[in-house]
Parts: structure tokens; sequence; C-alpha cells
């Protein structure tokens, strides 16, 4: 994807940056870091963990140390106003911010120092959140690696594809609102009830004629240390959500997958042409060439630098696509940021137990 | 009252007949399929001089498979969407009486349908606004519409109506459950149900924004939510058809109220 920069910056507006934190990943200072090296007119970043024994705590104190003209602050424990864990842990820090501008940024993301004004500069007086395609980067063990296929092929395919559509979808790695537009409709409260709070917040801003918007420019997602238990978990809570929210696409979804659609495919053209399982065969095997030169495509568009070894990591990725759909539609269950919850009908999620 | 102009009326509301207050009782926004959203159409009402509204969007069972279809379609509120509905109603009934002086009721249609038909009944809760699963039994659902102190409204009463036959072929049995008659609905006016000598009310049904050229409610009470269910239950009302030329989908925004709008004793097509 090519990175967009432009020197008009209609009206560049202070911005409050929120960080949830939880844990520490691998990537987790340069992450940080970028943030405190971004460069805008003015802006101040909040991070806030649940418990003073996190371990991202002492790399949040150090990076505040290091950078005394950034106006930072760290903000300890959480007010559970609802099941979502993400939105308690951001209670405070919402309610401390000096702006009217918020930046919800995920811990795990990395950005350019333009970040800020190429996010503001998508406002108009229209639109309601200004979100990114999350581009993964530099992956080194398996979970990374597959991880970085996703996010390179299928979710930025989809996330463009629902620009287009004219109905984007917004992602909580980066979220830019007004804060006067989230209360329109209740706040954090309101979204708190929620597992996909940021899919939430994108209905709730289209309900208050509000677009969202898609950045040009990709954020970065650093993928050094991300294990495959960290990937299948991470996919079957989002194939969860997606089920509770739309359970009659989420039952249609193999259909799409690379494996049916081709076997799907091959037992039409035989029929049609009376060809045997030699045919089939290299049906599907084109068919499979093709879709993977399409992504292969899509990697490069996104910058994603990985190259022609991503090809294998795309195949296996697609084949796990199947056992994993069987593994979501097993249960409506949850596990994220130490909390066991549960997926109701409409993507409302219940705590069923935060001892975790 | 005469044939008037919008600006007249608000005029006399302004010259002390407060009691005067031009109402549209059933509205759908985009969160049930209509046309419009909050903010939206509380600036088309506001604008056009309005005292009162009720958005009444709708809510089908959940349980069928029309419900399902009806929630995939974004046709139905849901119990999962209602937190985010309620939030901007809220906002939105704060914002139409600072900026336009105008009530917003909060409300809900209900519909329960089969496969046939037949079986398929409206029915409007007016100062409603908990979310409900509906029933089958109008019973029932009027003794949770009353629970929350709203009005039960039998939406549509048209003998031949297949929709409605339901109600209006058992306003004896079922009198006593509903507080008032949809007799005016959108262009057209149920002549039986205006003349049965049973509580009435006349609303545009409105989901896009042409169908504003419909029958209205006029209220005589004071613009509070309460005075406005009391004086439908006590029928402080009358009914005047609303005409104004709307074209497209465009929202019109009228410059000053009495450029085309009027308010007619008598309905008719345009």
């Amino acid at each position: 994807m090519k990175v967009k920069t432009t020197r008009e910056r209609p009206f560049p507006q202070p911005i409050s940056i929120l960080k949830p934190v939880k844990g520490v990943d691998g990537d987790l200072r340069v992450n940080f870091e970028s943030f405190f090296n971004l460069k805008y007119m003015k802006f101040e970043i909040l991070f806030s963990v649940a418990d003073a024994g996190d371990p991202a705590v002492p790399v949040i104190q150090e990076l505040i140390a290091k950078y005394p003209r950034v106006r930072a602050r760290l903000i300890i424990g959480d007010v559970k106003i609802g099941a979502n864990p993400k939105v308690s842990n951001l209670v405070s820090s919402y309610a401390q911010a000096q702006h009217d501008w918020i930046l919800i940024s995920d811990s795990n993301v990395c950005v350019d120092p333009d970040y800020l004004y190429t996010a503001i500069e998508h406002f108009t007086s229209d639109v309601g959140v200004v979100t990114a395609v999350v581009s993964g980067r530099r992956p080194a063990e398996l979970g990374g690696w597959l991880e970085a296929v996703f996010l390179n092929t299928f979710y930025a395919r989809w996330m463009l594809l629902s620009r287009e559509l004219g109905n984007p979808v917004v992602v909580g790695k980066s979220m830019l609102f007004r804060k006067s537009d989230l209360e329109r409709f209740g706040g954090l409260k309101v979204l708190s009830g929620y597992l996909a709070e940021d899919y939430m917040a994108g209905i709730a801003m289209l309900h208050l004629k509000r677009r969202v918007e898609i950045m040009a420019q990709p954020i970065v997602q650093p993928l050094s240390q991300y294990s495959f238990a960290a990937f299948w978990s991470r996919h079957v809570r989002w194939g969860r959500i997606r089920k509770s929210q739309a359970p009659q696409l989420f039952a249609v979804e193999p259909v799409f997958s690379l494996w049916l659609t081709g076997i799907f495919g091959a037992l039409g053209f035989c029929s049609l042409f009376n060809f045997g399982l030699g045919g089939a065969s290299a049906f599907v095997g084109v068919h499979i060439l093709v879709w993977m030169i399409c992504d292969l495509l899509m990697m490069r568009a996104t910058d994603s630098g990985l190259g022609i070894k991503g090809a294998f990591f795309w195949f296996l990725r697609e084949s796990l696509y199947l056992p994993m759909w069987f593994h979501i539609a097993l249960s409506s269950r949850v596990l994220w940021r130490g909390r066991k919850l549960r997926l109701l009908r409409g993507g409302i999620v219940e705590t069923v137990d935060s001892s975790i | 009252m005469k044939n008037t102009s919008v600006r007249q009326l608000r005029k006399q509301m302004i010259a002390g007949d407060r009691g005067l207050m031009l109402a549209d009782l059933r509205i759908r926004s985009k969160f049930s399929g209509g046309q419009l959203t909050f903010p939206e159409l509380i600036d088309f009402y506001g604008i056009r001089g309005f005292g009162c509204i009720a958005i009444t969007d709708r809510i089908n069972r959940q349980d069928g498979l029309i419900g399902l279809a009806m929630a995939g379609l974004g046709r139905t509120l849901t119990p999962a969407l209602f937190p985010i509905y309620r939030g901007i109603l809220l906002s939105e009934m704060e914002r139409a009486w600072e900026r336009y002086r105008m009530v917003v009721i909060p409300g809900v249609e209900i519909e329960t349908c089969s496969l046939i038909g037949m079986r398929k009944t409206q029915i409007l809760g007016l100062g409603v606004s908990r979310f409900f699963e509906p029933k089958d039994n109008i019973l029932e659902m009027s003794n949770q519409i009353r629970a929350q102190g709203g009005l039960v409204i039998a939406a549509q009463p048209k003998r031949a109506h297949p929709e409605t036959g339901l109600l209006w072929g058992q306003r004896q049995e079922l009198g006593h459950a509903i507080d008032a008659w949809e007799a005016g609905s959108g262009t057209r006016m149920h002549s039986e149900a205006r003349s049965s000598g049973l509580p009435i009310i006349a609303t545009s049904a409105l989901r896009r924004p042409q169908q504003i050229n419909s029958w209205k409610t006029i209220l005589h009470c004071e613009p509070r939510a309460e005075a406005i269910l009391e004086a439908i239950r006590r029928q402080q009302l009358e009914f005047k058809f609303y005409r104004e030329v709307v074209t497209g989908s465009h929202i019109p925004h009228p410059p000053t109220f009495d450029s085309g709008i009027e308010l007619l004793d008598h309905g008719s097509l345009l």
C-alpha cells in the first residue's frame, strides 16, 4: 500500500492517546517508544494498566523518564463498568484525558512519526472515527508468520472491501474520535457491554450520521515474538465474536474459504465439462495458484516485506481455516486479558470467571 | 380548526395558546429500517415546527426465522443493539428540547408475525424506554407497556387489512388492553375507527421523508411527555393532514414555515 503523505493538515487538534496495557510482549518497548517519537503539535500519552504489578509498568516508567518533554502519564487501576476488560482498563485514562480528541491505540502497534497528522487529516465534519489497516511485520516464529500473512491478506482485503462497500469496520488498534461524539451514544459505559467495542463504536457512529474513515497509511504490528498459541487463541476469539454478532454469516463463512471454493468450483467444472479426477485436481491447483498470487500482491501492497517465504505460511494459514472454524463453532466462550467471558447474541459479553 | 399553515399554528402557540402542539406519533429510524438516523429525524421535524414526535422503532420476536432475518437485515431493534439505541435516544431527546423545544417520546412498534399474514399484529407502545421481548399474547404485551407507564396503541386497525384485522376484529374483547387506536395512518384515515367513539390518534408511520405528507395529531397540552400521554388518554386532540412537497430522497429544508406547508382538514394523496 502506497503511503499517502500530504502537507495539507486541515485542522490539527490536541490529541490524548490512550494506551490500555496488559503484560509484556517482545516488541513492547519499541512500540511504546514510537509514540514518544511522534511529531505533532500537541498530544499526551496516557498508559493504563489494571494492576501495579503488571510487568509493563517498569518499561513505561523508564520511557516516561527518558522522554521528559513528552507529556505522558501512567494510570494504574481499572474501573469495572462492564464485562469488557479493555474498556474497564480505559475508564480512568478516558476520564483524565485533557483533550476532546481521543486516540485509542493498542500496546502492540508501532507507528511512524507523522502518524497523528496522517490520522487527523482524514477527519472531516461528517467523520466519526478514523481507523487504520494493520500490517503485520517482522515475524520470527510460526505464530508470527501466520498472523502476518493473515493481517496482510485476508484482513487487509476485507477492511478495504468494507470501505469500498461504504461500511468500513473500526479496528481497536487505532481509533481516533471525539469524546463529545462518543458521549452522544453513552460513551464507554455502553461499549463496555460488548466484546468488540471497536466494531460497535463504528455502528453507533453510523447511527449518528458519522462516517468511519480508514487511514491510507497502515499501522505496523511487529510480530517478532508471537507464538502459535497466541495466534490460535486470538483468531478463535475473533471468530466467536463474528459468530455471536452475525451467526447467519458465520455459518456460511467456510463456503468462501480457499479449499471449499476450490472443491465446489472443481465439482462444477468437472460436471460441466465431463472431466475426471485429474481435471478436478488441475482446477483446484490453478484455483490455489491464482488465489495465492492475488494475496501475494496484497502483501506487497501493504509493504509487509514478507517476501516469497510468506507463500508457504499463507498456504498453511488457509489450510488451518476449516479446523479453526470448527473450533470456533464449538463454544461461545473466550479467554481474554485474564478473564473468561461468554458471548451472547449480538456481541454482548458477560463474565464467566474473572479469577483466572 | 380550519385549514392553516404551520406558521400560524406556531404563532398561536407563541401568542398564548401554548396548549397546541403538532405531533407525529409513529416514526421509524435507521435502527429498524427507516431512512433517517436519529439526528436527522430530530432536525427534520424540528425545523418544521413540530412540538412532539414519538420515535417508535420496530421490535420483532427474536426467536423465529423471521426475527432472525429481520435482525440480519437491520429491520428490527435487537437486545444487543438496544444500549446504543437508548444512548443515542437520550442525548437526542435533550438536543431536540434545547434546540427546537420539541418533546421526543420514546416508543416501540411491536410486530408479532408468522408466515401466515393473518396472525400478524402491530401495536405501538408510547412512553416505553426499556427493551422487552414481544409476546404473542396482546394482553401480556399491553401489561409490559403499561408497566413502564406507556400507552398501548393498536396500529392500523383497518378491518380489511390482513395485518391488523386481528386487533380490530376483537376490539370488544381487547378494548381494555388498548389505550388508543391508530385511526389515521399515513395518508389514510380509517373512517370506521374515527367514528367508533373509541380513543384514536393519527400518525404518519414515517420511514421515508416523503411520508411526511400524511395525517398528524394536534395535541392540546403542555410540552411534557407525561402531559402528552395524558392528552392522548383524554383525547384532547384533533387531526390535520400535513401537506408538503418533498422530492426524491432529499431531505427538504423549508426556509419558512408558510412556504409550501399546509395543515388541511381533509387528507388527499399528492
